[in-house]
Order: structure tokens, then sequence, then C-alpha cells
């Protein structure tokens, strides 16, 4: 099993998205490629190979970057804040509209999990569901995370004029 | 609904462009490449330390405490000395631990292939870069005299460490486009033990750790390691 050239990219930009710096990615994604090459495949094949290499890059990030301190967070509390009657699903975010620069200033901001999160929204095309389930995180912070997301994005101050959505 | 502004587009896709706008150099592309064709021994173990990994630096620490004493012991003279033969294997035997713990170093650091910090073919450039470095990294004449090292053919530099000192690796091309690294620190016998003088006409320190050849030396002060295919 070998990463084509698009693969790569698509794994470098993952990487980016967590690390944000271009040698943290590039490093991120070759030692995370690594690990995969030496992984024991005769153990059973690897089905969704670019899935796996991301999660070790995933895996990776936290353990060497040391985010684990403000990666993880609890959940406790954080569902009933927000009854399943008021929409937090990614509905929500696509109803936005923003400028380049808008986005660029905050994307520096938030954190690596929320870049995480909204990869998977924007880039993969997740559902609230599925990304739950696959950054192993539950619904309801998953959605409180939403809405401070879509809370954030609403009140960046536009250079060239105010944000709108529909 | 409100109407949008210019500029304005949907979060979902300004989100997609800023990620999708991160693309590898073709040099990257190409490592990345290269490295799938590596056989899997070859390649360098990155996940949590195992306890073994753990234990190597502390036995290049206990190396280097040995190597330390029987300098002290020689040197003063002490009541019961080991006999000069004793001695002489022990500080053998305390060197080449030390030894392969740089190799094993610096062939991981080789393998790697991590981006160069400076792009450059001129060592007066790469001089002036390492700014950090508490010596100026040189063009090894050796190296070019003895290992056919082609000095033009430098692609640029990185730092690095080599047993906890801040170090400078060196890459070079070569006409069969296979790398070359040269790894640059300052000398230290207590630390790495006494290390040939080529322009004596000693020979390098040479070894082979996975598929590589590694060559130590020393010269105008500095430890030279190459590390070749």
């Amino acid at each position: 099993m070998s990463f084509d050239q698009q693969q790569l990219n698509r794994l470098y930009q993952y990487a980016m998205t967590l690390s944000q710096q271009p040698a943290d990615g590039y490093d991120l994604l070759q030692a995370s490629l690594e690990s995969f090459l030496q992984l024991d495949q005769s153990k059973g094949k690897i089905e969704k190979p670019e899935s796996y290499l991301r999660k070790l890059i995933r895996n990776r990030f936290i353990d060497q970057y040391r985010y684990h301190q403000r990666w993880s967070f609890s959940s406790l509390g954080e569902e009933s804040q927000f009854p399943a009657a008021i929409d937090l699903s990614y509905t929500s975010l696509e109803e936005l509209h923003i400028q380049r620069d808008q986005l660029q200033r905050i994307w520096q901001q938030i954190s690596p999990l929320d870049r995480d999160i909204l990869y998977h929204w924007a880039v993969l095309g997740f559902t609230t569901q599925e990304t739950s389930e696959l950054l192993d995180i539950a619904k309801g912070t998953l959605l409180s995370r939403v809405h401070r997301l879509r809370q954030q994005f609403k009140t960046v101050p536009a250079t060239l004029g105010d944000q709108h959505e529909i | 609904m409100k109407s949008n502004q210019q500029g304005s587009a949907p979060l979902q896709q300004q989100i997609e462009q800023e990620i999708t706008q991160h693309q590898l150099s073709p040099e990257q592309l190409e490592q990345l490449m290269r490295l799938q064709t590596q056989p899997a021994a070859t390649l360098v173990p990155t996940g949590p330390a195992t306890k073994e990994q753990h234990s190597k630096p502390l036995i290049a620490i206990a190396a280097c405490l040995l190597i330390a004493l029987l300098a002290i012991a020689t040197q003063f003279n002490l009541s019961t000395p080991p006999t000069n033969s004793d001695a002489q294997i022990a500080s053998n035997a305390a060197q080449r631990v030390v030894v392969e713990a740089i190799a094993e170093e610096v062939v991981k650091n080789h393998l790697k292939l991590k981006p160069l910090d400076i792009k450059t073919q001129s060592i007066v450039e790469a001089q002036r870069f390492f700014k950090l470095l508490e010596f100026s990294p040189i063009h090894s004449m050796q190296a070019w005299q003895k290992f056919a090292l082609n000095t033009d053919a430098l692609l640029g530099g990185r730092y690095c460490s080599i047993q906890g000192v801040t170090a400078a690796q060196l890459r070079f091309d070569s006409p069969s486009k296979q790398l070359r690294t040269l790894y640059e620190v300052p000398y230290e016998q207590a630390r790495h033990g006494p290390l040939p003088l080529l322009k004596n006409g000693e020979a390098a320190i040479e070894l082979q750790h996975k598929g590589l050849n590694v060559r130590l030396w020393q010269e105008r002060g500095l430890m030279m390691v190459l590390v070749s295919p």
C-alpha cells in the first residue's frame, strides 16, 4: 500500500489544519507515515488507509505537541445546556457567510480541536454524528462547540464590511 | 434574507479553500514518495520511546563518565590503577558505546530527511544562518579529500543535536543522487572519547548502521560525522 501525491497532499492539509505551521505539518505527516509503513500489515489489511493515517496524524499531534491538556475537556453539563429542540447541527454553520480575511483571522485563534471539527465538516463533509464518532467526542459536546464556533464567526469584525448570513 | 456583500462566501467554502491552499513542495513530495519505497526494516521507529530507547542515552552518559574517570585515573596515577591493557580495553568498550549511540542518532536524522532550515550551496551563507551554534560549521577538507564528499554539491543545512549538544547537519547531493549528510558539533574528548585526526594519517572510525555507512573523526576542533549510503 502506498499513498499517491494527491493523497499525501490531502493528509498534509489535515496535518496543517492541526499544527498551523508548515514545518510542523510536514514533520507530523512524515512521522505518521513512517509509523504507518512500519505497521505489521500481516495482522490484517487496513480497510481505509487514508483515514487510518489521518488518525495517526491526530494521535501524534495530541501526543507530540502536548495539546492533550487543552484538547481534553469535560462534556459534563454541556449537553444539558442545549436542549434537543434547538438546532445545533452543522446546518447552523451552513447558513453563515464570511469574508476570507475574517476567516483567516479567526482560524489562527480557534483551538486545534475546533479546526479539526471544521475540517471534518467542510472538507470531508461528515455529519455531526459521524464527526462525534470519529473524533470520539460526545455528541452534546460537539454540538456545543459548533454553537460557540457559530457565535465566534458571527461576531468576528469585518474589515471590508459586515458579515452577512442568509 | 440578507444580501451578501462582495467578497463574502459560504463559511464551508471559505474553510475548504483555507485548508486546501496548503500543498507539499515537489521536494517534499519526492521525499515522501521515496520514503514509501524504503524497506520497512530501514525505517526508524517513531512511536513512543521504548524502554530500550530510553536507556540508550543513559548508557552513553555512563560511557562518558567511564571515559572521564579513566582519564582522571591515568592523570593522577592513583594508587591502584588498572593495568594499561585493562584500561585500554575498558576505554575502547566505553567509546564503542558512545560511537554506536552517535551513529544511531545521526542515521535516524539522516533517514528522516526533514526539511532544510536553509537551502544554499554556499557554506558562507550556511555559516551566516547558523547563528545559534557555539561554533562555525566548516567545509570539511578531510571529507572532500578522503571520502570524496563534493562540497560544491551542498544542498543546505538544518539544526539538530548529537547527544544533547546542538549541532549542524549539512546535506549534500551526489552524482548518483544519493544524499549524504555531514554532522558537525564541537569536539569534546571527555564526551566523545579520542577521535582520529585524519590530517595525521589516522583512519576515521567507521561503522555500519541500518545499512548506512557512518564515519567519525575530529577536524579543526569539531567532531565530524559523515553518513553515506
